[in-house]
C-alpha cells in the first residue's frame, strides 16, 4: 500500500465527519505517486502567452461580417 | 442584444489610424491594447480610454479589459469584460475565446475559424511551468544541484501561489516528487528542506518531507507532520481542516503497530537527507 493508499484509508474511516473526510482526501491526493511532472502539468490552468495586438486584431477583423468601419469615428 | 450601430463600430483601429488626429481617441485604444497584448502597462493610454464615451469604442473597452483580465490569470474578471461586449461588435467575435479559457474549451465551438486559429496561437500548449520542471530534472540529471534548488524553488513558488487552480496541493505533490527525485539521484550532499522552506513555508515543507517519508519509515513521517503542524499557518496548505487531518495521520502512522516495517534500503540517503527538520 503506497502512502496515498494509507492516508484514503483513514478517510474511508472517517466518513462521517464530512469535512475530514475532505481534507483525508486532499492529503491522499497530495501523496499520489507522480512519475512525470506531465501528471501535474494535466492539472495546470491554460496559461496565455503575449503574442502582440496583431493577431487579436486580424483575428477579430477577419470575423466580422458586417459593413466595414465609418470614417467618423477618425476624429 | 444588439446596441451596435453598424455605421459607428470599429471593425479594426489600425486602418482609422493613418488619418487620426494626434489627441484622437484612437490612439488611446491603439495604444492600450498595443500595451496590454504585449503584457505591459501603458497608464496614459489606459485612462485616456476609460474615459471615452464614443460610440463604436465601448466593445473595445471592454475587449482591453478582457484582454488584460485574461493575462492576469483572473478568470472571473475576464468572463465579466467577455460578457460586456456588445454581442453584436466586431469585439464580439473573441467572446468564444474567452469563455474557453476561462471555462472549457468547448465554447470554441461558437467561434469563427479566425478565432479558433487565435485561441490556439494564444493559449499555450506546453505550460511554462511544464518547461521549467523539465529543466529543473535536467539539471539534476546532470548533478546541477544549484541549478536544480533554483529551478525547482520557482516552480513550487509558481504553483503554490496558482490563482486558478489548487495551486497549493500542485505545489505539495511537486515537491514530493522532488524529494523523490533527489533520492532516486542519491543526492546526499543537498540540502533540499532549506528549498521547500523558503518555496512554502516551514509548515507546508514538512508536511511534504512527511508525505515522502511515509512508505519508507512512518515514525519520521509522524514526526515531520507534527513538526509541521507546530509551524502554525505558515503554508498555503497545512490550513483549516487539513490541520486535524494531519494531526490523525501523526498519531495513526506514528504509532507502534505500524511500525514494524521492513527496513527500506532509501531510509538511510532520505533520513540523511531530512536531517535536521525536525527540530
Amino acid at each position: 500500500m503506497n502512502a496515498s493508499e494509507s492516508i484514503a484509508t483513514l478517510a474511508d474511516s472517517s466518513s462521517d465527519d464530512a469535512e475530514l473526510e475532505k481534507a483525508f482526501r486532499r492529503l491522499a491526493l497530495a501523496a499520489a505517486p507522480c512519475s512525470d511532472f506531465a501528471e501535474l502539468a494535466a492539472e495546470l490552468p491554460a496559461k496565455a502567452r503575449w503574442i502582440g495586438p496583431g493577431p487579436w486584431l486580424d483575428a477579430i477583423r477577419d470575423s466580422w461580417r458586417g459593413p466595414a468601419a465609418v470614417h467618423e469615428i477618425r476624429r | 442584444m444588439n446596441h451596435q450601430n453598424p455605421d459607428t463600430c470599429i471593425v479594426d483601429p489600425r486602418p482609422l489610424l493613418s488619418d487620426a488626429r494626434a489627441d484622437s481617441p484612437l490612439w488611446a485604444l491603439a495604444d492600450s491594447f498595443d500595451a496590454v497584448a504585449n503584457g505591459m502597462k501603458n497608464p496614459e493610454a489606459d485612462g485616456k480610454l476609460e474615459r471615452i464615451r464614443l460610440p463604436g469604442f465601448e466593445p473595445w473597452q471592454n475587449l482591453v479589459r478582457a484582454v488584460s483580465a485574461l493575462y492576469a490569470d483572473d478568470t472571473e474578471g475576464c468572463l465579466e469584460a467577455a460578457g460586456r461586449i456588445d454581442e453584436a461588435s466586431p469585439p464580439a467575435a473573441l467572446i468564444p475565446l474567452f469563455r474557453a479559457w476561462a471555462d472549457s474549451p468547448e465554447a470554441l465551438n461558437r467561434a469563427s475559424a479566425a478565432t479558433a486559429l487565435l485561441y490556439r496561437r494564444v493559449v499555450s500548449d506546453v505550460h511554462p511551468l511544464e518547461i521549467l520542471a523539465e529543466q529543473a530534472e535536467e539539471a539534476l540529471r546532470h548533478g546541477m544541484f544549484e541549478r536544480f534548488e533554483t529551478t525547482s524553488r520557482r516552480v513550487l513558488q509558481d504553483l503554490d501561489e496558482l490563482p486558478r487552480a489548487d495551486g497549493s496541493l500542485l505545489a505539495i505533490r511537486y515537491a514530493v516528487r522532488c524529494l523523490s527525485l533527489l533520492d532516486e539521484a542519491g543526492s546526499d550532499d543537498i540540502r533540499f528542506m532549506d528549498t521547500l522552506t523558503k518555496a512554502l513555508g516551514k509548515a507546508d515543507a514538512l508536511l511534504a518531507a512527511g508525505l515522502a517519508l511515509l512508505e519508507v519509515d512512518g515514525e519520521a513521517a509522524a514526526a515531520a507532520f507534527r513538526g509541521a503542524l507546530e509551524c502554525g499557518e505558515d503554508g498555503r496548505f497545512l490550513r483549516g481542516p487539513m490541520r486535524r487531518a494531519v494531526a490523525e495521520a501523526a498519531k495513526t502512522f506514528g504509532a507502534p503497530r505500524l511500525q514494524g516495517r521492513v527496513p527500506h534500503e532509501r531510509d538511510a540517503l532520505q533520513l540523511d537527507l531530512f536531517s535536521g527538520v525536525f527540530i
